[in-house]
């Protein structure tokens, strides 16, 4: 269990998807399918429901935890959940067997059907038996508050990498229904069906964001289209079933009911690629809606009506049983324009594309975007091929935002100098954290500033100063979101601290009414 | 027979202060860690092996005396001597003796031996001054053998994926700790030029450290791609780090143990290791000096104060400004008492 929790610590804390797919894959490589099954189980989020309730776990924990109350309440204080402190203070006992998660799940799992007697007595054996990270894992686990799912693309990645299966096979079989207990690793790895490829998308047409002024050829004719604060996706309809692939080759056909029954209406050997958009009353909303109801376990009806979606379709790679990889987007544009006509489905758009005759169209469409809640302008050839390399789409991203924020913490870099700030804009009369960045400013003004900070240092928290509130930051930001996470209830995306302010007062700096305003 | 002053631990009768804050006339020092080696006295007494360490830190003519560990100095009738803590390279606590009546100043400890300080002993005394930077019983070290098979094991898989290692720890006292306990069998070791002058300044006093080298700005990048590399922390947020192609970064501390905190560091790896005893460990040491009178400071005092008088000791608080930044197992947490914070 040991490797198993140390590979929980890498996931969290791993900088990039391809050191989550070493430290999956080397996991892999020292356990045996038994624990490889259960593992992939805990990863994809399949996992016992809540087994014994908190109270109980904190007054069986106190059964073997022998300080006072009142030291018990300062550690509590010290520590975050409940889980974290009681897997501190639970006394190690040594000489400790080392068990494979798979005996550790099987305990857990057998527990559901035990008594209360008898989950006691197993509750004061084992528990102390693991290190402090395996009880905490345990313990979030039987208590129904472990959250140790990955970005499935991750252990998709891993699992081809492995087992040499395509990736979106892999992505496939993962999405049906099964548990470690019905569900081998050899079967989970077997060899590729026939029944498999039915399912599958095509290679996605690439977009790539260019930040250049445009250069007109005159060979070229191009076509332009909003994008979207939408998901990407592809929508695969052959022989009677329906699977929705987003592009990083998620199945999330059962995250849309509403799609994939629409979708079973259409022509045998139908794929559209497009975005899933949430949307409400004619106007898309932003991606975060979208993917908090993604979230949702279950979508219930309930969840259906009050984040409604559609399909913005933007183009056919396959059409009645036919692969148009050959075709020009022209022609496969208009044969979608039919489809779209003739099958009549509120929920199924199709995009708006403009012909682009001068690079004023492009300017406009660009400065419109905001105003139209889109991020952007996609470029397009007329007469390229899906999924043509050479003729990729080309994003063109909305101006950015700028906002006037305030220094409110300060951190070295390593030249010794505070160069690394985060920002605060007013709520009320208070300033709340909404920036983190490190500054892009020449030498001197870093020096004048750090000058400042350690002038005016409040408090230190390890490296961290806080500091007097009274500079003023101009920020650059790509978009504005609306959050959950985030104590001011937004975040901004692509933050770059571009000037120092010096002639505006604290109190002149931007308020969260007004950046809530451009949330995308 | 030792008071608390707003300048420091005082003795009134030799007129000297252990770990003073301030400027005085006569400093003792327990270690050279900066909440305990304040500049700009007249005088200073620490162990041997703390002196080109305090000459690099405090200023190359400082006026300064140093002992053996166990060596006895007179000063107005009392008896001061220097006796390990196990916390640094030249650590000391600081005993005091007056007409038979002994007291200890711990400075910073640990009770487990780390294999490169000089192993704490429990000095008997009357009165002994405790730190208790982690005195809360949630603090409980695993055996420091555990601690660095994980590290090398991090290290060699950093290595079979083609990445640098990088650990953030302080250049006194972590830097050495893990530069002698980790596998050098496993590929080349570098040293921040800051450790590197410790480094340095300890050898002069006799620290017997492993070969290592040392990383410079003109080091190439691609020479550490299987290399453990020793830093200070703050290389991590530099834009020079930024610019290696693949790289992990860990970090040693005994806040490690703790999820907060572990988030905050924004590191891939946190390592519970610490260079002060944990909660076993502190209450061991107490009872080991056999100590009738017990003052508590530097970290969870009220806490550590009150669990002892509930076993029967006579515990106190005492405030002292130690604590703070100066060594890495220092910086304070949200739910701190307030004397950690500067
Ligand atoms: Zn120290
Ligand atoms: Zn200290």
């Amino acid at each position: 269990m040991r490797s198993f929790t140390l590979l929980l610590e890498t996931l969290e804390y791993a900088s990039a998807a391809r050191d989550s797919v070493n430290a999956l894959k080397r996991y892999m490589n020292q356990v045996d399918d038994e624990d490889r099954i259960h593992a992939i189980a805990l990863l994809t989020g399949r996992k016992p429901r809540r087994i014994i309730p908190a109270a109980r776990i904190l007054s069986w924990s106190m059964d073997l935890i022998d300080i006072p109350d009142w030291l018990f309440e300062e550690c509590s204080q010290v520590t975050g959940e409940l889980p974290e402190v009681l897997s501190l203070l639970i006394p190690r006992r040594e000489s400790m067997p080392e068990r494979r998660l798979s005996e550790w799940m099987n305990m857990i799992y057998a527990l559901d059907r035990q008594s209360e007697e008898e989950q006691y007595a197993w509750f004061m054996r084992h528990i102390p038996e693991a290190d402090p990270a395996g009880r905490l894992f345990m313990l979030r686990l039987i208590s129904g508050r472990a959250s140790l799912k990955v970005s499935l693309p991750v252990v998709v990645t891993a699992l081809s990498e492995l087992s040499g299966l395509d990736e979106k096979i892999l992505a496939k079989r993962l999405s049906q229904e099964w548990t470690p207990y019905t569900l081998t690793y050899a079967e989970l790895v077997r060899p590729e069906e026939r029944s498999d490829r039915v399912s599958l998308p095509y290679p996605f047409h690439p977009v790539i964001v260019d930040t250049h002024a445009f250069q007109s050829t005159n060979e070229e004719r191009w076509l332009l289209e909003w994008k979207w604060d939408g998901l990407r996706a592809q929508i695969v309809y052959r022989e009677g079933q329906v699977h929705i692939w987003s592009e990083t080759g998620v199945l999330l056909s059962n995250k849309f009911p509403e799609l994939t029954s629409m979708a079973s209406a259409w022509p045998e050997g139908t794929v559209l690629d497009g975005e899933i958009l949430a949307y409400s009353e004619g106007i898309p909303l932003s991606l975060t809606v979208l993917q908090a109801r993604i979230k949702k376990k279950y979508v219930t009806a309930k969840i259906q009506a009050e984040t409604p979606v559609v399909f913005n379709a933007f183009d056919l790679p396959e059409h009645k049983g036919q692969p148009l990889h050959a075709h020009t987007l022209e022609e496969r544009r208009t044969l979608l324009e039919t489809l779209v006509r003739e099958t009549a489905q509120p929920a199924l758009l199709l995009s708006t594309l403009v012909p682009f005759t001068s690079a004023k169209d492009l300017d406009k469409m660009l400065a419109l975007s905001r105003m139209e809640r889109a991020r952007g302008v996609l470029m397009k050839k007329a007469g390229s091929g899906y999924a043509d390399p050479e003729a990729h789409w080309i994003f063109r991203k909305a101006g950015t935002l700028s906002v006037h924020a305030v220094l409110l913490y300060a951190q070295k870099g390593t030249d010794e100098l505070f160069s690394h700030y985060t920002l605060g804009v007013w709520n009320g009369k208070q300033l709340v954290t909404v920036a983190k960045a490190e500054a892009e400013l020449g030498t001197e003004e870093l020096l004048e500033i750090d000058d400042f900070i350690r002038r005016n240092t409040l408090e230190k928290f390890g490296p961290v100063r806080t500091v007097r509130p009274e500079l003023v930051f101009e920020i650059s930001v790509e978009s504005i979101h609306e959050s959950r996470r985030h104590k001011s209830g937004i975040v901004l995306h692509t933050v770059r601290i571009i000037a120092w302010k010096k002639d505006k007062k604290a109190r002149e700096a931007d308020t969260l009414v007004s950046l809530k305003r451009n949330i995308m | 027979m030792l008071e608390f002053t707003d300048k420091g631990i005082y003795c009134s009768r030799g007129n000297f202060y252990i770990d003073p804050w301030r400027k005085v006339d006569y400093a003792v020092i327990t270690h050279a860690h900066s909440d305990h080696a304040y500049p700009g006295s007249r005088s200073y007494l620490s162990h041997e092996q703390s002196a080109e360490v305090l000459r690099l830190r405090l200023g190359k003519h400082i006026q300064l005396q140093t002992l053996a560990y166990d060596q006895p100095l007179f000063i107005g009738g009392v008896k001061i001597s220097l006796h390990p803590a196990g916390h640094i390279i030249g650590s000391a606590q600081v005993r005091v003796e007056y007409k038979e009546e002994v007291w200890v100043v711990s400075g910073d400890y640990k009770t487990e031996e780390d294999g490169i300080s000089t192993a704490f002993e429990a000095v008997p005394c009357h009165a002994f001054i405790t730190e208790s930077t982690f005195g809360l019983p949630i603090y409980d070290w695993q055996p420091q053998h555990i601690i660095f098979q994980q590290m090398n094991d991090w290290w060699k898989a950093n290595k079979e994926d083609g990445k640098a290692t990088f650990i953030g720890g302080y250049s006194l006292g972590k830097a050495q700790h893990i530069l002698h306990n980790i596998d050098h069998r496993i590929g080349p070791v570098y040293v921040h030029q800051s450790i590197a002058d410790t480094n340095r300044a300890l050898a002069a006093d006799g620290a017997v450290l492993p070969a290592y080298r040392t990383l410079t700005p003109e080091t190439s990048r691609r020479e550490l791609q299987d290399a453990f590399v020793l830093c200070p922390p703050a290389l991590f947020n530099s834009s020079w780090i930024k610019n290696i192609e693949a790289y992990e970064t860990g970090y040693c501390s005994g806040w490690m143990s703790l999820r907060n905190f572990r988030k905050r560091m924004n590191v891939n790896r946190g390592f519970v290791l610490s260079d002060h005893a944990d909660w076993k460990g502190l209450n061991a040491a107490v009872r080991a000096t056999g100590a009738e009178r017990v003052f508590v400071t530097h970290g969870y005092a009220e806490t550590l104060a009150r669990s002892l008088r509930e076993d029967g000791l006579d515990a106190e608080v005492v405030q002292t400004l130690y604590g703070g930044a100066g060594d890495d197992d220092h910086p304070a947490l949200p739910g701190d008492t307030g004397e950690e914070q500067l």
